[in-house]
């Protein structure tokens, strides 16, 4: 499904780091299109700086201030000739104001239109295009809460648990669940102040908690002209933190007739906001199969590949042909579904320590590979996992017809990722795939915290206690000095340390 | 001399090696085992008494880190008369139970603090954190800035006994 007209640019530049700025690379490097990215020296080392055709530098501190600094990337964009920019995800990829400054600068924004980002960057205005666009809303608060009274008031109508979110906020920040008039009161104060430290705006809603709520997302793309449609779901319930862990598609909660319904709606909202470029549509469902909608994600999700597993089309592809001027070269009905293809983020992270994240050099690095495996990946051995980023190190994603092919490839896949330095999940991603809860397709988003007990892990057999507290012991240097060697200085030489 | 070894934190085994050219003898909690290691591509093979395993191994001062078994295990190995010298000259340190970011830092040196103040705001996987006094004491060092970064087990605050006695 390749679109010839993306060829309309030839140099791009990717305003990211790590596995998602090397993965954009893959797609302009077979579209012949150049890659410029920029880097904070603290990824000077990377795969992505060695890979791009161009590097520029740009500065920060923290580092990751130089990859929220619009104008340093903007005038790399113009000192290297590229024509157009490639946000990824996270840093500025929703950040109206930088997509006006490239198109100010007289490139291209690989994404969709400034007004829709800040139409749906905005919890409340988002809910209320939604509302308009005949896509169902969880109920709450219309507008910004003003005081603890009114939030008890409107918690008290549409009754507890109830959620306070704000209205910039994301990714678990500036969030609480409340179950008492108390609890409201200060989980207002505490969403909002966390809001207003990181955000800039302190505004907070609420609405009510959808109890053993699903999360489950719809793929849209839409060109300039008008056409839009969607490739399916994925569900990402499994989430810690409000972050998500493991995603999949299809979700096995849905059958055909709710994915184009949901589909549908998700395409009528991106066109109330005149959307352009790939977006995401987050929805919760209820155990009743209602779904509401939460927010619209303006740009390419990590969860991305679960779709192009189950589709076979590069989105990132896509982006670049919508933002080159071209049509989307496929209607709907041209959209098969195939298979099943499951995602897990693997994270330097203490997961049986309350997901801790975790720092160190990565001192040996093996990736699965094999039929129906995909790892998107941005790192090297010897490479350093710093707190100055997200400690995300791989996304591994496993294809199968069916699901339970998926989930067999994805467990050894995951028994076959050797990362030694830091903490990693890998080992408790490998109690969730194989947990049988997960494996019958009962999940919902506190999946994670109700299995808590038998996601624990499971200590070594005798055998394997044996064969690790010996093998420990052999490898180890302290042990050197008990070298049955005769020789005098051999044995003076392990003396002295 | 021997070596306290656990794994993952579990329970330790007091364990010793003689070397061989071929085979060790490794003594576990006062057993002895004969036990190879030996390169295979780019892992080892490790042999006990007739078992055998696969492993990737990376060896660091006190740890030695081994995918086997398609698994991850941290094993530590500590010498018990370095851990019990180490031990005595703990100061009292606040230090950041996670890496992360200063987002608030409310003591300055010589400030009192009471048991549980909260001392300074650090923020990571996108929540906020109150790193507290974990006794009364007084402020002696503050090691972080707002908007600074650090690591797991950097010390933040470092604080002094309040001397009683006038």
């Amino acid at each position: 499904m390749s679109s010839p007209r993306a060829k309309h640019f030839s140099k791009v530049l990717i305003a990211n780091r790590g596995e998602i700025a090397l993965r954009i690379m893959r797609t302009l490097r077979r579209l012949g299109i150049a890659s410029v990215v920029v880097y904070h020296e603290a990824d000077r080392d990377s795969p992505a700086v060695r890979d791009a055709n161009e590097a520029v530098q740009i500065h920060g501190e923290p580092p990751v201030a130089a990859y929220l600094d619009a104008s340093q990337i903007v005038a790399a964009a113009k000192s290297t000739g590229a024509q157009a920019i490639h946000p990824g995800f996270g840093f500025l990829s929703e950040k109206a104001h930088f997509a006006e400054a490239v198109i100010e600068a007289g490139l291209v924004f690989i994404g969709p239109p400034p007004s829709a980002i800040r139409a749906m960057g905005d919890k409340i205005e988002s809910k209320l295009l939604a509302t308009k666009a005949g896509v169902p809303t969880v109920p709450g608060s219309r507008d910004a809460l003003e005081s603890g009274d009114e939030a008890v008031a409107i918690a008290e109508k549409i009754g507890y648990p109830v959620l306070l979110k704000a209205s910039a906020g994301g990714g678990g920040k500036g969030m609480r669940i409340a179950h008492t008039a108390q609890e409201c009161r200060d989980g207002l104060a505490r969403a909002s102040a966390e809001a207003k430290a990181a955000f800039g705006d302190g505004r907070v809603f609420v609405e009510k908690y959808v109890e053993e709520p699903r999360h489950i997302e719809v793929q849209v793309l839409a060109d300039a002209f008008g056409n839009v449609i969607h490739l399916g779901e994925r569900e990402c319930s499994i989430q810690r933190r409000y972050q998500k862990v493991v995603e999949e598609a299809p979700s096995p909660f849905i059958d055909e007739k709710m994915r184009a319904l949901i589909g549908e709606q998700a395409c009528s909202l991106a066109r109330a906001v005149g959307y352009t470029s790939a977006g995401t549509v987050e929805m919760v469902v209820d155990k009743r199969r209602n779904f509401y909608f939460l927010e619209m994600n303006t740009r390419l999700q990590v969860e991305h590949p679960v779709t192009e597993m189950t589709t076979g089309i590069d989105i990132v592809e896509q982006q670049l042909a919508v933002a080159a001027g071209a049509a989307l070269p496929f209607t709907q009905k041209d959209v098969a579904f195939k298979g099943h293809a499951i995602e897990v983020r693997i994270y330097a992270e203490d997961a049986d320590a309350g997901f801790i994240p975790a720092t160190g050099k990565l001192l040996k690095v093996r990736f699965p590979h094999g039929e129906g495996i995909r790892v998107d990946h941005g790192v090297l051995e010897g490479l350093e996992i710093g707190a100055a980023f997200d400690p995300m190190i791989a996304k591994l994603v496993a294809y199968g017809a069916d699901r339970d092919e998926a989930v067999a490839r994805m467990c050894r896949a995951l028994e076959e990722t050797v990362i030694l330095g830091p903490i990693t999940n890998i080992d408790f991603l490998r109690r969730v795939v194989g947990h049988p809860e997960f494996i019958a397709g009962r999940i919902h988003t506190g999946f994670l915290t109700l299995h808590k007990d038998s996601l624990a892990p499971v200590p070594p057999t005798p055998d394997q206690e044996k064969l690790l507290v010996i093998a420990a012991a052999l490898a180890h240097p302290d042990f050197d000095f008990h070298f049955a060697t005769p020789s005098p200085l051999d044995g003076m030489g392990g003396w002295s340390n | 001399m021997y070596r306290n070894v656990s794994i993952n934190g579990g329970a330790a085994s007091k364990v010793n090696v003689t070397r061989g050219r071929q085979v060790s003898r490794v003594w576990r909690d006062a057993k002895a085992h004969a036990a190879a290691l030996a390169r295979s591509g780019e892992g080892w093979t490790v042999d006990v008494d007739g078992l055998s395993a696969e492993m990737t191994i990376v060896t660091r001062k006190e740890e030695v880190l081994i995918h086997a078994f398609g698994r991850t295990w941290r094993v530590e190995v500590v010498d018990p008369v370095e851990r019990q010298l180490g031990a005595g000259a703990q100061s009292d340190v606040a230090r950041a139970p996670m890496p992360g970011l200063a987002i608030s830092v409310m003591v300055k040196p010589g400030d009192v603090v009471v048991d549980g103040q909260p001392m300074v705001i650090i923020e990571s996987m996108k929540m906020q954190t109150e790193i507290c006094a974990s006794r009364a004491g007084i402020v002696d060092q503050v090691n972080v800035r707002i908007g600074e970064t650090f690591a797991q087990k950097a010390p933040l605050v470092t604080l002094v006994p309040i001397e009683t006695e006038a």
